[in-house]
């Protein structure tokens, strides 16, 4: 996923490069540029999530989490972790539902459905919830041991 | 309904789940349970709140910052600033201030700004007998300047939050960018006067020339970037992506240092970094939207400046509760969150928009080095090898010194304002 | 008791937010509060239509920028030098032409309850001047992220450049572009005087404002409902285009007073002429007859 993400940041690097190539090197406007800019973004933070979260970068106040040790911490590690899901698998839900409500909505500027745009949030998520269950199990060996 | 929705963040705040998921579960209590709004909107206002292309210069500014470190920049600016303070006792402390300073007029966040600086100089500081909490400490503090100092992405959120020119912010926060350096340097050359430290810190440093020479395309960098948006070439946001291409020019041209392996490391880093933040955006984004439709803004800056009269008790208020909330919670979902409403309350008593968001910015970069909540503190820590409770004592006289400054800039807004009010007509 | 959620795009003290005003105090007032209206800001246009849409607001009002992206249809009103005046661009939308345009919108979920005004574009430079359209070619002119206007100006030789509104009054500041187009309240109530030197009343596109409402919740309404949305729709009608010639005429004024220069277009078929040839491609896009019908309007 950091992979796809990181792509996602290529295109968006490479749109506005053009956007400013092309208005001062080339006198030639873009149109497109900067819609493609924004999508690809989107795009890159609904992807890029899921490996930070695999890899516990997400701040957090984390004082109790700390503190704690064996049990205690494995169930306040399941706590989270589940909350976690929680907000993932509701977001792929109603992100799914969201990116065939726009279908016929136009993207000003690129001319294609805002559905490309929107479904990077169920696409992400789904990632995201497997990023946070990778985190847990990894982290959950090194509670137990 | 938010009261509902405040408690159930606190309390998952508490139990360590994520800012950026408990902002979003929050609203989700809010939205399901107290609300007839369909639930769609969940999903809406996270892509709405995204959607902005000024913030496109979140992701470029960090990603210009990391590709400087690996193309050998941040190294050559340490070299650079220690072969004019090194010979002082203390030098390599004030190298640090000095480094940062001159790094955060080229990237635009203050983890940039430590992990390029950070790995460079926390260990040739341990090597010369500095004590590991003061080094991480002074690391930490310095990074701040990384967010005050132009560019800045906390200015860029602010200013797409409240509708503030960011350029005009932008250059309210040079002065006291400088003024906290400044602080910042008589405070550590003191210090180590008082205690003996960095006798022999210019050692084995290169001659003035040859320092200057070899980091000169660093030093052209910031003016690069600013004259880019001054000089009427590019906006903001693309002055970014600019950052972006020189910082692959100089690292694979000009300095010849970058690899394609280090260059990919430092793109995938950005992404992280980035999806991070900028996933905090889109939460608040959420989190704004049903303060918002509860008329919550409305009511906060009216009660603000009924409670407090005039602007001076209004700004030391704001500023003793931004410090608190600084204490908690990230920056970034701060300014999204709280920019729009404790603006509305300034504008309103007549305090200016741009430096009231100087004084934002300066005080919640405070927060970035206040626990629990402290993602400098955490920065350091992970690169100096050490506890964030060893860096707790020293810290303390570093918030007093920038507490110290934020209320100089707080009261005298000339500080701010003298040079964007240069830029207007 | 209903609720109606009506959000504009504008200050309260604007165009669109007199607008809302009248449509509140009206349809409060007929229903005796049985619909209380509730009008909120949200800047983003799309957004407010998308949330209309989506049922998170009852009602929205704001300029028909981004309509185009959810009823294409309405993109034709767009087309520049298609009306010679208010009285032709208000006569047409209030006519047949207007409601089958409406009519359009029920497909997308949305109901199309009336066409407020943001009044018609004009274009401010910075220090280049325009005596005739030829000035224009090579210019770089902020315009709105919207195919129709983009088409027309590159057909004038401009370099349209769309960009953010709220990036516009640094980019003007700093030169990043040459000038840029508006309706006379819009360069007031943003100080984009400011930046700039020339005002040239070229009136070049109508920008049409929009009302809509959500078509489930209008149609779940009954009669008496919907009839006072109705008319509270005609009152904001009424307070919008009144306050559009209003800003216009002391907009002008004010801003010749604070130092703009202010420069009646004598020769606007020369401006016709030099964006007609996108007419083609428009009359492909909209057909022939419909571009025709509106412009040979006449009040009956
Ligand atoms: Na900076
Ligand atoms: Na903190």
């Amino acid at each position: 996923m950091a992979f796809a993400a990181s792509i996602a940041l290529a295109v968006a690097a490479l749109a506005s490069f053009w956007q400013v190539m092309g208005r001062f090197v080339f006198q030639i406007p873009s149109t497109w540029s900067e819609a493609l800019t924004r999508v690809a973004l989107i795009w890159m933070v609904m992807l890029g999530i899921s490996t930070a979260l695999r890899a516990g970068a997400f701040v957090a106040i984390d004082l109790v989490r700390v503190a704690l040790r064996g049990r205690p911490r494995f169930a306040l590690e399941l706590a989270i972790t589940l909350a976690c899901l929680a907000l993932f698998a509701t977001l792929f839900w109603l992100g799914w539902e969201m990116a065939l409500r726009v279908q016929r909505q136009e993207m000003a500027g690129l001319g294609i459905s805002m559905s490309w745009g929107y479904t990077a949030i169920p696409v992400g998520s789904a990632f995201a919830g497997l990023g946070v269950v990778a985190h847990f199990l990894q982290n959950a060996k090194g509670v137990a041991s | 309904m938010t009261g509902a929705m405040m408690t159930a963040m606190l309390v998952l705040f508490a139990i360590s789940v994520p800012i950026a998921i408990a902002l979003c579960l929050a609203s989700m209590v809010g939205l399901f349970g107290f609300t007839t709004l369909p639930a769609i909107i969940l999903p809406q206002q996270i892509f709405i709140a995204l959607d902005k292309f000024p913030l496109a210069a979140i992701p470029f500014f960090i990603l210009a910052g990391n590709l400087m470190e690996v193309g050998g920049m941040s190294r050559r600016l340490v070299e650079f600033a220690r072969a004019f303070v090194g010979p002082l006792q203390g030098g390599l402390a004030a190298t640090c201030v000095l480094t940062c300073m001159m790094f955060s007029a080229i990237s635009g966040s203050s983890i940039a700004t430590m992990f390029a600086v950070g790995t460079v100089l926390i260990p040739a500081m341990r090597q010369y007998g500095y004590p590991v909490g003061f080094t991480a400490a002074l690391m930490a503090v310095s990074a701040e300047l990384g967010v005050i100092i132009p560019p800045s992405i906390p200015m860029i959120l602010y200013g797409v939050a409240t509708q503030t020119s960011i350029p005009a912010l932008f250059l309210a926060g040079v002065l006291p960018g400088l003024l906290i350096a400044g602080a910042l340097l008589v405070t550590v050359l003191t210090w180590c006067r008082l205690r003996g430290w960095g006798k022999r810190d210019g050692d084995a440093r290169l001659d003035r020339w040859t320092a200057t020479r070899r980091a000169i395309w660093a030093l052209l960098m910031p003016m690069l970037i600013m004259g880019g948006i001054y000089g009427g070439v590019t906006t903001p946001t693309e002055a970014s992506i600019i950052a972006v291409a020189y910082a692959l020019l100089v690292g694979f041209v000009l300095h010849r240092e970058m690899t394609w392996t280090m260059m990919l490391g430092a793109w995938r880093r950005s992404v992280l970094t980035a999806s991070v933040i900028m996933f905090i955006i889109g939460s608040a984004g959420v989190l704004g939207y049903l303060l918002n439709r509860q008329g919550v803004p409305d009511a906060a800056a009216l009660w603000l400046t009924s409670s407090f009269e005039g602007p001076h008790a209004l700004m030391l208020a704001i500023n003793l509760m931004l410090f608190v909330v600084g204490m908690f919670i990230e920056t970034g979902a701060s300014i999204m969150v709280l920019g729009p409403i404790l603006q509305d309350a300034a504008v309103r008593v007549g305090i200016d928009s741009v430096h009231f968001g100087t004084v934002m910015i300066v005080n919640l970069a405070l927060g970035m080095i206040t626990p629990p909540l402290g993602v400098n503190l955490f920065a350091a820590a992970q690169i100096a090898q050490c506890s964030v409770t060893v860096m707790l004592r020293p810290l303390l006289v570093f918030v007093a010194v920038i507490v110290a400054c934020l209320l100089v800039i707080t009261f005298v807004p000339a500080i701010s304002l003298t040079l964007p009010g240069l830029m207007t007509r | 008791q209903t609720t109606l959620t009506v959000t504009h795009s504008s200050p309260a003290d604007s165009h669109f937010g007199v607008a809302a005003i009248a449509f509140k105090d009206a349809i409060e007032k007929e229903t005796d509060g049985g619909i209380n209206v509730v009008i909120q800001r949200v800047d983003n246009e799309r957004e407010a239509i998308e949330s209309t849409q989506l049922g998170a607001q009852e009602c929205a009002m704001g300029s028909a920028g981004p309509l185009g992206n959810f009823i294409p249809e309405t993109r034709v009103l767009d087309v520049p030098f298609l009306f010679d005046s208010y009285a032709h661009a208000r006569g047409v939308l209030d006519s047949e032409i207007g409601d089958e345009l409406l009519a359009k919108f029920d497909a997308r979920g949305l109901k199309g309850v009336a066409w407020l005004e943001n009044g018609f574009r004009n274009l401010t430079t910075g220090s280049k001047t325009v005596s005739g359209p030829e000035d224009m070619r090579g210019m770089k002119i902020r315009t709105m992220e919207n195919e129709v206007h983009m088409k027309a100006w590159q057909a004038a030789g401009v370099l349209p450049t769309p960009m953010a509104f709220s990036e516009l009054p640094s980019a003007l500041q700093q030169g990043t572009v040459d000038g840029q187009e508006n309706p006379i309240p819009v360069i007031l109530s943003n100080n984009l005087d400011m930046m700039q030197k020339h005002l040239y009343l070229t009136r070049h596109v109508y920008s049409p404002g929009i009302l809509l409402c959500n078509l489930d919740f209008f149609e779940g309404l009954d009669d008496a409902g919907r009839k006072a949305v109705q008319d509270g729709a005609k009152a904001a009608v009424v307070a919008n285009r009144t306050r559009v010639e209003q800003d216009e005429t002391q907009g002008i004024e004010t801003l010749r007073g604070r130092g703009i220069e202010v420069v009646e277009i004598t020769n606007r078929d020369a401006f016709r002429d030099a964006m007609s040839g996108a007419n083609a491609d428009f009359e492909a896009q909209f057909g022939a007859d419909l571009l025709k019908r509106i412009r040979d309007w006449k009040a009956q």
